[in-house]
């Protein structure tokens, strides 16, 4: 197993980054920088990172629709906890990663990542990289969600249709298309699609 | 994969207090029955909001988008 430096914790929690982060008032650019600065540090220890799930449909609507935890897709589980706690984040048993001091909830999902990789974009905070799940896989996730799993399709709903709306960027309607037909919701996505109109 | 993959994406931001309202919203229901919790043009005006907030938020270079400081 990889182990981060010794001293790595007190270097990271008392670094003009992490204090800028902490005093950070805003909660959705909390989130975002913090982020961007934990995906560097990974990418420092060779592990890539990518933003799924709500988080990820939190920055594409600006904090418009916002969730509670942040899922990340790392490429090593263990190198990522371990930063994780050295970030001062404690594991609960539900296995998510909470900082009190940040007021941050992360999910570390070991890959592999089910999207298009190429469809990825790229936001930038600071020095910073980020890489966030295309729009096409989210609003599928989303559709599936409200069609198949039925746990808040209202929600899912609405989050797919904003993100029709404003993804970033240009939509891939080949790759939604293809996308919504291999998982059975061309019906929802028409259904969202015309929502708006 | 992509079942399990996203089944897992879902139970981990479910909200369990609206699970049981929710619920009643079966296969075949339209999406306006789906959407009936808004107020009409609602959803229109925090999506519209949602694009005012991200432009003011980011700025798009080259495909990259930077959060202005």
């Amino acid at each position: 197993m990889v182990q981060l430096a010794s001293g790595a914790r007190t270097r990271l929690k008392s670094s003009q980054e992490y204090r800028e982060i902490k005093q950070e008032t805003d909660r959705f650019r909390r989130r975002l920088r913090f982020l961007a600065f934990f995906t560097e540090m990974l990418k420092r220890n060779n592990v890539d990172a990518v933003l799924v799930g709500g988080e990820a449909i939190d920055v594409y609507t600006a904090g418009t629709f916002s969730t509670s935890d942040i899922d990340l897709v790392v490429s090593n589980k263990a190198i990522a906890e371990q930063l994780l706690n050295k970030f001062g984040f404690e594991k609960k048993a539900s296995g998510l990663w909470l900082s009190q001091e940040l007021i941050i909830v992360v999910q570390v999902i070991a890959e592999p990542y089910s999207g298009d990789a190429s469809k990825i974009r790229t936001f930038r905070v600071k020095d910073y990289e980020l890489k966030i799940a295309a729009p096409e896989d989210l609003i599928i996730n989303r559709l599936y969600s409200a069609k198949f799993w039925k746990s808040n399709p209202q929600r899912d709903m609405e989050q797919a249709i904003a993100l029709l709306r404003v993804s970033p960027g240009k939509i891939d309607n080949k790759y939604l298309n293809d996308l919504a037909k291999k998982n059975d919701v061309m019906d929802y996505l028409a259904k969202a699609g015309a929502f708006l109109l | 994969m992509q079942a399990k993959r996203m089944a897992k994406i879902v139970q981990l931001d479910a909200d369990p207090s609206v699970v049981s309202a929710s619920a009643e919203l079966g296969e075949g229901k339209d999406i306006n029955e789906i959407m009936t919790k808004r107020v009409p043009g609602e959803l229109s005006a925090l999506v519209t909001s949602s694009q005012i907030a991200f432009n003011n938020i980011f700025e798009e270079r080259g495909g990259t988008f930077t959060l202005r400081m």
